[in-house]
């Protein structure tokens, strides 16, 4: 039998101004937590945020949603995880409402990166060498990122 | 109205498996990726001692490759600080970063399991946990004092 159980779900959707709204809600057998984001595009940063505890074990988890406005401002670039943990986790925040920020941030990236990945869904066989190349100059932080496109690996020798 | 563009699921579900191990099975979905992890750890060391995992929708030729780096996880200890980072390098750089996120989310889960684990043997019958539960559990279980505002102040 389960002793504990997680349902996490994000969701991106594109607003009619350019801007992002990012959803993440995490259900699991002692707390429920919602949080919304605004992303600013194309600066890749949160313009507004705002989060809710309908379920915890502690009454003080509460106390620790004001924080959540130190987000603002914050860039999904280089030292995201070092800024998102130092201003939303530790003693007067929430750990977890730190992690569904960051969670929330991944699947921004992640709706651009699949853009080019449905594009290259319909390349022929013959024609992916050259697709794959083009794929990496459009999509360049993901080299290194992992095995697939470590350095090693074909997908990167292929760019040359 | 706005359609979405872009929509990820992670489920993660945990049992015991004997009595000084816990298991979680995680699952993943979304517009990209499918995939799924199952991991032990043993609650006296907190640490993994078993990992597998499946992929089920991916977009390269070579991702499956990230399979066999999972076994880099075995051996790692939850409650490390830098854990969530450890396994981004180890699991996610070195493998796959959705393997990365999805064991960071079934560890974390183990370790929800494990605080609340006295709750659960009561039967789920309270929610309204006094501050001597969280004092406690921030005095024996490693890396949570001081963590968030419900473990600091204690």
């Amino acid at each position: 039998m389960l002793i504990y159980s997680r349902n996490k779900l994000t969701t991106v959707e594109d607003l009619k101004d350019g801007a992002l709204r990012v959803k993440v809600v995490s259900n699991d057998t002692w707390f429920s937590l919602s949080l919304e984001m605004s992303i600013r595009i194309p600066d890749m940063e949160i313009a507004d945020i705002k989060g809710e505890i309908s379920r915890s074990p502690y009454e003080k988890c509460i106390e620790a949603l004001p924080v959540l406005q130190e987000a603002i401002g914050i860039r999904i670039s280089t030292g995201l995880i070092k800024n998102i943990n130092a201003f939303i986790a530790g003693q007067n925040g929430c750990r977890r409402m730190a992690d569904m920020i960051l969670e929330g941030c991944d699947q921004v990236v992640n709706r651009f990166t699949s853009s080019s990945i449905r594009l290259m869904a319909d390349i022929k066989p013959e024609d992916m060498a050259a697709a794959q190349k083009e794929f990496l100059k459009l999509n360049p932080q993901l080299i290194g990122s992992c095995i697939a496109y470590s350095k090693d690996s074909p997908l990167v020798k292929v760019e040359g | 109205m706005s359609a979405l563009s872009f929509s990820r699921s992670k489920l993660v579900a945990v049992e015991n498996k004997d009595a000084n191990t816990l298991k979680a099975h995680g699952f993943l979905e979304d517009y990209i990726y499918c995939m799924e992890i199952d991991v032990e750890v043993d609650i006296t060391s907190f640490k993994v001692t078993a990992i597998s995992g499946r992929m089920n929708r991916i977009t390269t030729s070579e991702c499956h490759k990230a399979i066999a780096v999972l076994q880099n996880a075995v051996g790692l200890d939850i409650t490390e600080k830098d854990f969530a980072r450890t396994v981004n390098r180890i699991i996610g750089r070195a493998g796959c970063l959705h393997f990365g996120s999805l064991l960071t989310e079934c560890c974390d889960s183990i370790m929800q399991a494990i605080i609340f684990s006295d709750l659960e043997k009561d039967g789920f019958k309270y929610m309204e946990v006094n501050k001597s539960y969280a004092k406690d559990k921030a005095d024996t279980l490693p890396g949570l004092k001081n963590s968030c505002i419900a473990y600091t102040g204690l």
